[in-house]
């Protein structure tokens, strides 16, 4: 057991590691990009340049270089990864705590209507739903949020129902406390470490669902570098060009494996000091 | 027996629940479901018909049960593009989409249960720490990314296998990119259940009266673990088909995935429908299979009754 307390430790401290360095790399972009990654900067058109210097990753067909979008890409990602789970979270622990703590009925509509969504293939619905609606930012935070909240909505289920079994809560309801403060006070705080897990895992998700509905052309509109986009936009020239898939490829596994890490590390610390019953 | 009722009748009531989310997504969400239904090139009067067909100015659970008739009547619309029925689209590539689920599956099955098993009784060793760190990469990976980088390395660069197409050579490539990611999601929770499964009184009675190891380990404990993995099987069918879309596009393959994606480019809503509405039909069928077939090999629920 010790042995696997130090691996899950050390993932976390990686995890954390690589997500602060993505941080970071994405606020400073406009520091760190050494061309604008919007317009061509090279005279490649038709013919992208391969990695040499100053195209540290080299530039694409339209003379753009890849470094420079990758490192702006990272800001989208980020923003469309925060936005989106923040939005998964708010629906999937406001189900989860109405399911767990009230029961009954709610409990039994509510994880229905989760059954429900879960039977649709998550990117499938994705791909309608994007395409019913005009496409733009706001629209891919609703449509991956709409997806996912259902994981979450379970786990916290599950994390309320084990804490209603606990004295506390019969304290609580004992000494006279009303829903609200039972809630806010002493569910809340305590499906808390679930809720950060759960965070960190669906980023690593929503990083993925985008990347795809991006490589379908359904994710941020041009002109913004999207990663997902430029991988689909690297397939005309793969053959000649093979740096422009592997790159915003290589980006888009850092950052879903530096919040996996992240999140696995993460539920070993809440389970070790008993975050489950 | 109760059991088996018990969930039959869940069922029922989620493929009702799958179809009124469908129909809320066509229907009731878009400003003109007329429009929606004859694309957008339709004179007046095909409108004017439509409209009247679909009974649009009738109270809309009204429209739920016509809706509800029509499906069941094998009517999942028409596409815009072809002009062909859409269920009739839909089954001619499902064998396609059949065929590379399958592929996948019983790549990643092999590959995850035997990496699981592996390493289970080795926990904290070096392999086992790698498979795990392996394991959570994989799932970070992209799959149409895979794909296409499986696609420059195999296929154009060392001429293994086609570029792209359909057939049995054509399939290897695309299954292995599907299956790398459920392969490190078997490999871990089988690694998971055999960890608590081997910690069992049963397993230290059997080892106590002499058992050798390996039966041990095949007969009891593997074969216990491996239960809850077939529940996994159903869920993880709507997993597999988002991973499809992606896969068959990245290789042509000429799948439910690719019409669906092919449909979205062209906005021909009828057949965008019609496909998330069968593969959310075909998850819950591929559930109840599953379920039953748990209770049918997990020996306790049986006895329950």
């Amino acid at each position: 057991m010790v042995a696997e307390q130090g691996v899950q430790r050390i993932l976390l401290f990686v995890g954390v590691a690589m997500v602060a360095i993505l941080i970071v790399v994405a606020i400073a972009a406009p520091w760190l990009a050494p061309f604008d990654p919007l317009r061509a900067v090279a005279d490649s058109f038709g013919e992208p340049f391969p990695p040499a210097p100053p195209y540290w990753l080299g530039t694409d067909e339209l003379g753009r270089d890849v470094l420079s979008r990758l490192l702006y890409g990272a800001r989208i990602s980020l923003l469309v990864a925060s936005v989106a789970t923040a939005l998964t979270l708010l629906i999937g622990v406001g189900v989860g705590v109405c399911a767990g703590l009230w029961g009954g009925w709610v409990d039994t509509v509510l994880m229905r209507v989760t059954d429900i969504v879960l039977a649709f293939p998550a990117l499938l619905l994705a791909i309608a739903l994007a395409a019913l609606f005009k496409p733009g930012l706001t629209t891919i935070f609703v449509v991956i949020a709409v997806v996912s909240w259902t994981g979450v909505a379970r786990t916290v289920r599950g994390e309320v129902l084990s804490l209603r079994e606990r004295d506390f809560v019969a304290a609580t309801r004992a000494l006279g406390a009303g829903q609200r403060r039972l809630i806010i006070y002493h569910v809340l705080p305590n499906v808390f470490p679930t809720i950060i897990v759960m965070g960190a895992l669906s980023i690593s998700t929503t990083v993925l669902l985008d990347a795809g509905l991006s490589y379908l052309g359904l994710g941020v509109p041009v002109p913004t570098p999207s990663w997902g986009r430029m991988i689909s936009e690297s397939q005309l020239y793969y053959r000649a060009a093979p740096w422009l898939m592997v790159f915003p490829g290589l980006a888009i596994v850092y950052t879903v494996a530096a919040f996996n890490f992240l999140g696995h590390g993460l539920l070993a610390q809440v389970t070790g000091r008993g975050g489950r019953a | 027996m109760t059991e088996l009722l018990r969930r039959g009748i869940w069922s029922i009531v989620i493929l009702l629940g799958v179809t009124a989310l469908a129909f809320g997504i066509a229907f009731v969400i878009p400003s003109d479901p007329a429009r929606t239904v004859a694309g957008p090139k339709a004179d007046p009067e095909t409108l004017a018909s439509v409209r009247r067909e679909l009974g649009l100015d009738e109270p809309v659970p009204v429209q739920y049960v016509r809706y509800l008739r029509r499906l069941l009547a094998g009517d999942f619309g028409r596409s815009y593009v072809t002009r062909q029925d859409v269920l009739e689209a839909i089954l001619e590539r499902l064998p396609a989409t059949a065929y590379l689920a399958m592929a996948s599956l019983i790549a990643a099955a092999l590959f995850g249960i035997g990496l699981g098993a592996l390493t289970a009784p080795r926990h904290g060793s070096p392999l086992d720490v790698l498979v795990l760190v392996g394991a959570l990469v994989a799932l970070s990976v992209p799959v149409f990314w895979v794909g296409m980088m499986l696609l420059y390395v195999f296929a154009f660069r060392l001429g293994w296998f086609p570029l792209g197409g359909y057939g049995a050579r054509n399939v290897v490539l695309p299954a292995a990119a599907l299956a790398l990611g459920q392969a490190a999601y078997y490999a871990r929770l089988l690694h998971a259940n055999l960890r608590a499964v081997l910690a069992e009184d049963y397993i230290r009675t059997a080892r106590a009266k002499g058992m050798a190891e390996w039966q041990v380990y095949g007969k009891h404990a593997l074969r216990n673990a491996l239960i809850p993995l077939t529940t996994v099987l159903g869920l993880d069918f709507a997993a597999l088909m988002s991973g499809v879309v992606l896969t068959e596009t990245v290789f042509n393959w000429p799948g439910l995935g690719r019409l669906a994606v092919d449909a979205v480019f062209n906005q021909d809503i009828p057949l965008i429908m019609g496909t998330v509405l069968f593969s959310a039909l075909l998850v819950v069928g591929a559930n109840v299979v599953v379920d039953f077939l748990y209770i049918l090999i997990d020996p306790r629920i049986r006895y329950r009754d």
